[in-house]
């Protein structure tokens, strides 16, 4: 079921004399439940688009229907469903955690508000923080407090734009755990982060947006095998360097090279590694290891990148 | 609770508690309307004015305060959520802008009753200043606040686009606009062509309704209605424009 529909959407801004497209006919959809990644450099139009689908920009053109309502006619009743947390933003009003949220219960017209903050706050664990300033927090807590207020409407739609930018590892660690049980309790999430191991670890689908437009997208997966890079096989043997001497006279090998106790075999295709199997098997050698290393999703995200420039 | 509702007290319960916390917030209320009042009428005072001339201007530090409180709160408030980074996640609310304005009015009338019972109870121990016509009284306050609110309109259309920038002009705007309006003054004081020009703004008929009180002013009930309407008017297709536009070119929210 979709959630998220986008068709032919457009944002315009003029710098000087030029128009610049911050989006260019973008066209995506986010099906129920599903964590949907949003990556792209700084200046790609993440947060635009993010921007558009929340209300707080108009569009030029295209449309954008979330929980199938149109953003243009039905903003208020898509708003009630929705939620937002936004990284390094802080928040520092002179408010307790426990009445920041009762306010944003105010806000969404929320009954049970008491319950639903207690919930809310168990869940990004801040229960001794509730008379707390919120002014006085420290930025991790901060940041799990936007979450809380986030979960009290129990969105169908979350939007998390770099939700743990500049958080210590076990903050994020927290985070990126609370955003599982989100989705197992079937919310809907578009994610931006420029965090690919956040990426690989949460989303079930992903987009890359490079100047506006989305490059490619997919699932993790698919992205990683849209590129065409080496494949690197390591393997772990008695006699390292004479190995690697074998492989380097093989027409199919790229490189062969030591790292410290493994060799590490490029090739370029699968039908090549197929061959270095071949070569290992007939060997005299002690094999110890072999293993195939996968691209990782960065160095996908940067040949994308680096095709489509060079296009 | 309607969701109407609902959402007109949460920021009546936002700008209470944020300004029972804040000293400084606190001082609105209470240090700053008392120098207003005291700095004015001891001067009058001093240049030993008629207990009718300290009457007007304690007439005029009031509708003053009343044009200020429904002005100022509604671009403070709104600011509130700029400046502690959380206009991004208040804007994504499914708050109306119509519940936002009601919201900070109810505010508005808060602080001002609170400022106007200080008012009356040292007006009346120190200058011995009582309200003869409380019914035109109320009327004059409540034709200022409805100025105010009117101004809030034009500022908080400013402010949409501007955020920081503009709140200066949040402070500058009402002060000229009342400074013409004679507060502590008949307008004949100013040049005949100043005078029609500034027949225009409602600001001068509200105080000459006070000033009626005290048998210093006629009131244009008619003008007052009519310049009213007309800025009301313009101050609401001013801001829808300014909205429309922050929304266009990405200024309404704060995004990183």
């Amino acid at each position: 079921m979709q959630i998220v529909s986008i068709s032919g959407l457009t944002k315009k801004f003029r710098s000087g004399k030029k128009e610049i497209y911050a989006l260019n006919n973008i066209n995506m959809s986010i099906q129920k439940g599903e964590i949907f990644g949003l990556l792209g450099p700084n200046g790609a139009g993440k947060t635009t688009l993010i921007s558009i689908m929340c209300g707080l920009l108009d569009k030029d053109s295209g449309k954008v229907e979330i929980l199938g309502k149109d953003i243009d006619t039905e903003l208020n009743q898509i708003k009630e469903k929705i939620n937002l947390v936004l990284g390094f933003t802080g928040i520092g009003m002179s408010l307790t955690v426990y009445e920041f949220l009762k306010y944003y219960c105010y806000l969404y017209n929320l009954n049970d508000k008491d319950r639903r903050i207690k919930k809310a706050v168990k869940a990004v664990d801040m229960q001794d923080k509730m008379d707390a300033i919120t002014l006085e927090l420290s930025s991790g807590y901060k940041q799990r407090l936007l979450l809380a207020k986030a979960l009290l409407n129990e969105p169908e739609v979350l939007f998390l734009d770099e939700p743990t930018v500049g958080l210590d590892v076990e903050i994020s660690i927290k985070i990126r755990s609370l955003i599982k049980d989100l989705r197992k309790k079937g919310t809907t999430i578009l994610l931006t982060t420029h965090n690919m191991y956040e990426v690989e670890e949460l989303c079930d689908h992903i987009a890359l947006i490079s100047k506006g437009r989305i490059i490619a997208t997919g699932s993790v997966e698919e992205i990683k095998a849209m590129i065409k890079i080496d494949k690197i096989i390591e393997v772990e043997v008695d006699n390292l360097r004479k190995f690697t001497d074998e492989m380097k006279q093989q027409n199919y090998t790229v490189s062969a090279k030591v790292f410290q106790d493994v060799v590490h075999v490029k090739v370029k295709s699968y039908g090549d590694v197929r061959k270095v199997m071949d070569h290992l098997s007939k060997s005299a050698h002690h094999i110890y290891s072999v293993r195939l290393l996968e691209p990782t999703l960065e160095e996908a995200f940067l040949t994308i990148i680096k095709e489509k420039k060079t296009k | 609770m309607t969701a109407f509702i609902s959402r007109v007290y949460s920021q009546v319960y936002k700008n209470m508690k944020v300004t029972g916390r804040n000293y400084f917030r606190l001082f609105d209320v209470t240090i700053w309307p008392l120098i207003l009042l005291f700095s004015i009428v001891l001067f009058v005072n001093y240049v030993k004015g008629s207990s009718d001339i300290v009457a007007m201007v304690l007439l005029g530090v009031t509708g003053w305060r009343a044009v200020y409180h429904f002005q100022i709160d509604m671009t403070t408030f709104y600011m509130e959520e700029y400046w502690s980074h959380s206009l991004n996640h208040f804007l994504v609310s499914p708050i109306r802008w119509i519940e936002f304005f009601v919201g900070n009015i109810i505010t508005g009338i808060i602080k001002f009753t609170t400022v106007l019972i200080l008012y009356l109870i040292i007006g009346y121990f120190f200058f011995s200043f009582t309200i003869s016509n409380i019914p035109v009284f109320i009327f004059g306050i409540l034709a200022l606040a409805s100025f105010g609110v009117i101004l809030g309109l034009f500022t908080m259309g400013i402010i949409v686009i501007h955020h920081e920038n503009a709140y200066t002009a949040s402070y500058i705007i009402p002060d000229l606009l009342v400074l013409l309006s004679g507060v502590y003054y008949p307008i004949s004081i100013f040049p005949q062509t100043m005078q029609n020009i500034i027949q225009f703004i409602p600001a001068v008929h509200g105080f000459d309704i006070l000033k009626s009180t005290i048998g210093m002013a006629q009131p244009n009930y008619v003008m007052l209605f009519a310049t009213s309407i007309v800025w009301l008017v313009c101050g609401l297709v001013l801001f829808i424009l300014c909205l429309n536009y922050a929304r266009k070119h990405g200024r309404l929210g704060r995004m990183s």
